[in-house]
């Protein structure tokens, strides 16, 4: 009983229109919010995918700047070679030598020394300051396997020879760079130079503070940067040196990710919109199922109008009904009687066959009355026709015919009601008059229509047993009907009366404005 | 000796005519008039009529309740109820509330005064169709008490449609040991009429027939 009563009341509450519009917008929301979602994320994709184009060329070409400078170094070595290879022999060489070195060596940015080795063995070295241990160092003769191996190759190859990436002391990263000088008696000797290649990586732009710049030689070893950018899905771009290539790689600073201020408008416009579209399913939900529950309230308060008219209607047929029972066919057997008699009497007694034949006549007279009356009462323009006072005559002098009354009328001029008042005092009389006639017991009824100041009265009084107007009498609802009809048009009824003391109704009702 | 009659409806014009056409007779006299129930059971009592003609539409007691109480009141007062179209259907409850007959306001005048004399009389009268209808319904309960054989054949004789004197004339008894008769079979039966007690008898198969008109 609980559960049943618990669903009663939850679907009661469903019937809310606000809980029914919060529900709509709650479902409108959530489908919003998984499209939002799928959304941004197809965005910040998109985005991340353009950034990425934009920063392979940028990487591309920092590379490429790399590149050149690298290439622009090693070109002066290939200047010290043409000096050597012109001067191999010259008394002057060391002098010579430190003056070309110095100019090659001023106009640079990278190049750590220059060095000059006859036969293999560095004799010369610029600058010197610093470098004297390199006197007498032979590159063949390194113990590096590396160094002796470019050393090597530079023996048989006419162009510069450039070493893997090195260690230089004070964490500099260096390249070492060699060519062997031919003289015309064959091989002479080599030049070389170390060159710092750290020195060039902000000349190429690389050592700018936005970069996760990391660069690898061939054989993929991190020399420059985080060895971890390779790892984190880098743009690369090749470095092309005189010999071999580097990998630059890149990765933005705080990974891939697309700056907030880059999506922040895209994804606020789209929950707003996710947001203002559930509002608005809201609004139009509630309106719509107000709409939807005040049509229905409507309709069901037209099916109980429809009821009572309904009703009303019957009781009119029935009340007509029992009115012609009460009138007209009382009327016509009372005449068949009568005349019944009289036919006896006129064979018998011709003289006593008056009595009968004047009952006869009476009973027409009343029954022509009874039929107006009734045929008034068909009629719904009647009343507007012929007016109240004529109504109310013509009604008073069928129940006095029928029910042997002695009937004292008095009316004012028609007065200035509305057809509605008109109508509720013709019915309150009809009201008064019927129960006179049937409870009663009266000889006697007077009905009085007169105009005062602002209203009209209408009072209806016999001489009968009267009754007690306190007590409830079952199944008589005459007498709240007729202060209900009083009520309707702004009057008045009032009751007085007795056992044993007749009764007396007064009706009150205010003269209409116009 | 003249049948006493108590006229009760709520319409004067027609207690007026009743009255009028009644007075013909000069078997009949009207001894009292009632305008509605009440009155009547009061005048019954007080008139002790033979016959009350009762109309069944009427204020402050209707005529069905009014049947009831005056045969309760006084059980030789026969009621003859008086209808009109509008309460048709009422004839049928004022025979179970004890009327003896019924009559329809448009029946001919002569028709009128040979009803009372049958009632008078306590001759079952009922049209075949009444009858008909009072049989189509739930049999009537046993008898409270077995019927004397003495009682057996007054029953039997009634149902056949006699009158008190022809009863009292074929078993060769007075009219006054019939009516006693009468109301213990009413009592033992548990029935307010001689109507009901006819229907009861064909009803168990005690007559052949139905009861007839006359």
């Amino acid at each position: 009983m609980a559960a049943l009563g618990a669903a009663q009341r939850l679907r009661a509450a469903w019937r809310d229109p606000n809980l029914r519009a919060l529900a709509a917008a709650f479902a409108v929301l959530a489908t919003l919010l998984v499209a939002w979602q799928a959304s941004t994320r197809w965005n910040h994709s998109r985005l991340l995918a353009q950034r990425r184009d934009q920063e392979t060329v940028r990487v591309g070409l920092y590379a490429n700047a790399l590149s050149l400078a690298i290439q622009r170094e090693v070109s002066r070595l290939s200047e010290l070679h043409a000096f050597v290879q012109a001067n191999p022999s010259d008394p002057l060489f060391a002098r010579h030598f430190n003056v070309y070195a110095a100019a090659l060596y001023d106009g640079s940015t990278g190049i750590r020394s220059l060095m000059v080795a006859p036969g293999g063995a560095v004799t010369y070295v610029y600058p010197l300051a610093g470098n004297q241990p390199v006197i007498g160092y032979r590159p063949s003769d390194d113990p590096r396997p590396a160094v002796q191996a470019d050393a090597g190759r530079a023996l048989t190859s006419t162009q510069p020879v450039i070493s893997k990436p090195l260690q230089l002391p004070r964490g500099a990263v260096g390249l070492m760079a060699y060519q062997a000088v031919q003289s015309d008696r064959g091989y002479w000797g080599l030049v070389s130079m170390v060159l710092d290649v750290s020195a060039l990586y902000s000349d190429a732009g690389l050592s700018a503070p936005s970069g996760g710049f990391a660069l690898r030689d061939a054989a993929g070893r991190v020399f420059y940067g985080p060895a971890e950018v390779y790892a984190r899905d880098p743009i690369t771009a090749t470095v092309q040196l005189p010999e071999g290539a580097w990998e630059l790689g890149y990765v933005p600073q705080g990974g891939w990710q697309v700056p907030v201020e880059e999506h922040l408008a895209f994804d606020l416009a789209g929950l707003a919109i996710a947001l203002l579209l559930a509002g608005l399913t809201y609004l139009v939900t509630n309106r719509q199922q107000r709409l939807a529950l005040a049509v229905e309230r409507r309709s069901a308060e037209i099916a109980v109008v429809n009821a009572r008219l309904q009703a009303a209607a019957l009781e009119e047929r029935q009340r007509l009904a029992r009115e012609l029972h009460d009138s007209v066919s009382q009327a016509l057997y009372g005449i068949g009687l009568g005349a019944q008699t009289a036919r006896r009497l006129v064979e018998r007694d011709p003289a006593r066959a008056v009595e009968p034949l004047d009952y006869v006549l009476s009973l027409t007279k009343a029954a022509i009355a009874e039929m107006r009356a009734l045929i008034f009462e068909l009629r719904p323009d009647s009343l507007e026709r012929e007016g109240l006072a004529a109504a109310l005559a013509r009604q008073a002098e069928a129940v006095a015919m029928r029910h042997k009354l002695e009937l004292h009328s008095a009316f004012c001029a028609e007065p200035a009601l509305s057809l509605e008042a008109k109508e509720a005092l013709y019915r309150i009389a009809q009201e008064a008059l019927s129960n006179i006639a049937r409870h009663a017991r009266a000889g006697r009824v007077e009905l009085t229509l007169s105009v005062g100041e602002g209203s009209v009265t209408l009072a209806i009084s016999d001489d009968g047993v009267g009754f007690d107007t306190q007590r409830e009498y079952p199944g008589h609802l005459g007498l709240r009907s007729m202060a209900e009809r009083a009520q309707g048009v702004g009057g008045r009824l009032e009751v007085t009366s007795a056992p044993g003391q007749g009764s007396w109704v007064l009706v009150t009702v205010p003269v209409q404005m116009l | 000796m003249a049948i006493h009659i108590l006229i009760v409806d709520d319409h004067a014009v027609v207690r007026q005519g009743l009255r009028m056409f009644l007075g013909l007779d000069p078997e009949l006299a009207v001894v009292g008039e009632a305008a509605d129930g009440a009155q009547a059971l009061d005048l019954a009592r007080r008139l002790a009529p033979d016959v009350v003609l009762m109309d069944l539409l009427m204020p402050v007691m209707d005529g069905i309740a009014a049947t009831r109480a005056i045969r309760a009141a006084c059980p030789d007062a026969e009621v003859i109820a008086l209808t009109s179209v509008l309460d048709d259907g009422k004839a049928l409850e004022a025979i179970r509330a004890g009327a003896i007959g019924y009559l329809l306001k448009d029946t001919e005048a002569d028709a009128l005064c040979s009803a009372i004399r049958a009632a008078a009389a306590g001759q079952v009268q009922l049209s075949p169709s009444v009858a008909a209808r009072l049989m189509r319904e739930a049999p009537p309960r046993p008898a409270r008490e077995p019927l004397s054989e003495r009682e057996n054949e007054v029953l039997h004789l009634l149902a056949a449609g006699m009158s008190n004197k022809e009863i009292a004339a074929a078993l060769v008894i007075t009219e006054k040991t019939v009516k006693a008769h009468v109301s213990h079979i009413l009592a033992k039966l548990g029935v307010a009429s001689r109507t009901q007690a006819a229907l009861y008898a064909v009803q168990r198969g005690l007559v052949p027939g139905e009861p007839g008109e006359a």
